[in-house]
């Protein structure tokens, strides 16, 4: 899903998605009894491989996780069937060896359509508590699939109106029809747009980064996967000095984070003072971030916090990318927010009257400074980039 | 290092280490103000030491919830040796890792298995709550803890100043291990939580310690921790003990 993270555009893009979601709501296929094998208590769980301590992402009572369905949802992730000029994928703007980020500043439809906001990680997307940079109301993975695929604008995979193209062109294809018999037995009709949301989302659940050198120090018990400089990094990063860990704190290093098992689902977003367009606290159009939304002052300006696991591999960053390396991002946070001094985006960032409170400006000496970078890049999981079953199926058996 | 000097050059360093310290503490706790470990004034848990990064409701959590019985996931201590009798004169590090080998490889790991086991019933027994009680430090007056990771030298925990503790500072996220030492009596001795894999013991606690009934007997509980709540799954799990005995040099 390239634009798990854009949704300029917000309410047309949130309209498009709950219209849609209730299509496939009243398609009946959330009455159908899981396709999955039951165990003598009743009871069936999918195994995610996850490290011993780390919790189970979310999964909708509607569509249980199932290995046949994960692997439906690879093909169709990877398959440049599902844009209508079949030139793109989820994965073009989701790319595996970019921690399943696109390496651009903001991203590219189908048909050419620059995107605004820049393409998100989709490592641990399971775990998140909203999708996208500023949608506070796009909590489901498998409502959020149909923004791509049918969004108008910008264009993205550009399926709009072309929904029966897209089964057609699956139905055509023999190892479709293995795959989602396979995934969906119980059906009558396995080809339909929420048997391919449903599979696309349980791909997307598995998308797991828990392998990097800091995982196996910290969650491992590991103690020689981490270097000196990124252990005083790390001690720098969950400092009150710093504040990083406020936004990006906890197994996810995203406080949009919740679990199998959470009781209070949470969902923040924070204005960290990047601009303020004529002194007024405005951000630039159409990046808004939540006020796209919600029209509330007080939410200009206010996007999700993204996990940084593999923040060293997801260049450039913020929302716009407007920043393009880590060293631009700590001298922004150094500074308690961005002085835009000309342009038409041209305003004190620092002065944002929306600026969340922990953006405060510190001091960090030359050593101090790779210290930090030196702990981001330990979150650099090799593991996820080059993990065989998240991998293209169409070229990768 | 200081734990090497000869008794002479001992009593030197006893003469001018209150004069030092007011300096060198200072100075050394500004220069690593982001790592040192410090010690708790929390009432709550006295004596125990806290090392960087850590808390007492981090700590109160772990030692409420019962340990679940993991070997893959307990903490082992691999310095000292077990048995081992030495004067405190020798430095003494105990130092751990998890697991008798590590089972944290992604690349090892099983990927999108489907099986009917329950995570939770997947889970092995509860052992008895025997946890650590919670008395007194052996030796109450300042001591800092030393951490595999810290810039602080190990000689100058004995003498800067003792800094308050942030008893409710920055969440815990990640394995945390409370490192427990007890006399022949059962009787904890030296407590440390920390995020670290050892801890330097100075000459003056191990003075202290030699002083208590023998042998000592040393063992780590530990957990996964998010934001200072243990995660599902997340343990705590206790290691094995291991005995050691501290003999005062003639």
């Amino acid at each position: 899903m390239r634009d798990l993270h854009r949704d300029v555009n917000g309410r047309r893009a949130l309209t498009v998605a709950l219209a849609i979601g209730a299509l496939a709501a009243c398609g009946g296929d959330s009455t159908e009894p899981p396709p999955t094998t039951t165990t003598s208590g009743g009871g069936t769980t999918f195994d995610f491989g996850l490290p011993p301590g780390v919790p189970k992402p979310r999964v909708p009572a509607d569509n249980p996780m199932t290995p046949e369905k994960v692997e439906l949802g690879r093909h169709l992730f990877h398959d440049t069937r599902l844009s209508l000029n079949e030139t793109q994928s989820c994965a073009s703007c989701h790319l595996q060896g970019k921690a399943f980020t696109d390496g651009r500043a903001t991203s590219v439809g189908s048909t050419g359509d620059a995107t605004p906001r820049g393409s998100m990680s989709l490592a641990n997307v399971g775990y998140l508590t909203t999708l996208t940079w500023a949608n506070p109301v796009l909590v489901a993975l498998e409502d959020q699939a149909l923004v791509p695929m049918f969004g108008e604008d910008p264009v993205e995979l550009g399926l709009s109106g072309n929904e029966q193209t897209l089964l057609d062109r699956l139905a055509a294809d023999p190892r479709y029809a293995t795959l989602f018999a396979a995934a969906y037995p119980d059906e009558a009709e396995p080809f339909s747009l929420a048997s391919v949301v449903r599979a696309i989302a349980s791909f997307e659940r598995t998308i797991l980064s828990f392998s990097s050198p800091y995982d196996r120090y910290a969650y491992g018990g590991d103690p020689d996967a981490l270097d000196a400089s990124a252990k005083r990094g790390r001690d720098l990063f969950f400092s009150e000095e710093l504040e990083c860990f406020h936004c990006h704190g906890g197994f996810n290093f995203s406080d949009s984070t919740a679990h199998d098992g959470t009781a209070i689902i949470e969902t923040m977003f924070h204005n960290t003072g990047l601009y303020n367009v004529g002194g007024t606290g405005a951000y630039p159009e159409p990046n808004t971030g939540v006020f796209a939304i919600t029209g509330l002052a007080s939410d200009m300006g206010r996007f999700r916090a993204p996990t940084l696991r593999n923040v060293a591999l997801t260049a450039p960053y913020m929302h716009d990318g407007s920043m393009a390396t880590l060293d631009e991002v700590l001298d922004h946070y150094a500074a308690g927010g961005r002085n835009v001094a000309s342009g038409p985006n041209a305003g004190d960032g620092r002065l944002n009257p929306n600026k969340s409170e922990f953006l405060h400006g510190f001091a960090l000496t030359q050593t101090q400074r790779a210290d930090v970078i030196a702990f981001l890049e330990s979150l650099t999981d090799t593991d996820l980039t080059e993990r065989k079953r998240l991998s293209d199926p169409w070229t990768t058996p | 290092m200081i734990d090497h000097l000869t008794p002479p050059t001992r009593l030197v360093r006893r003469l001018v280490a209150p004069a030092l310290a007011s300096v060198l503490g200072f100075a050394a706790v500004h220069l690593v103000a982001a790592c040192v470990d410090h010690e708790s004034t929390s009432p709550e848990f006295p004596g125990v030491i806290f090392g960087a990064q850590t808390n007492d409701d981090a700590l109160r959590t772990l030692l409420e919830t019962l340990p679940v019985e993991d070997p893959t996931q307990a903490a082992y201590l691999t310095s000292p040796m077990t048995g081992i009798a030495q004067p405190t004169t020798l430095p003494l590090t105990f130092k751990w890792r998890v697991g008798p080998s590590s089972s944290w490889n992604g690349r090892e790991r099983r990927e999108g298995r489907f099986t009917a086991r329950d995570s939770l019933a997947g889970r092995a027994p509860l052992v008895a709550p025997a946890g650590p009680t919670l008395l007194p430090h052996a030796a109450p007056h300042a001591r800092r803890a030393s951490t595999a990771d810290s810039r602080f030298p190990a000689w100058l925990h004995d003498l800067a100043p003792v800094s308050v503790a942030h008893a409710h500072g920055s969440p815990i996220n990640g394995r945390a291990y409370f490192l427990v030492v007890t006399d022949a009596n059962g009787e904890p001795v030296y407590q440390v939580f920390t995020l670290g894999f050892e801890n330097v013991l100075g000459e003056s606690t191990r003075e202290e310690l030699a002083l208590v009934p023998q042998p000592l007997r040393a063992s780590v509980l530990n957990a996964v921790f998010d934001n200072d709540a243990i995660i599902p799954g997340g343990g705590p799990w206790r290691g094995p003990a291991i005995d050691v005995t501290l003999t005062i040099a003639p």
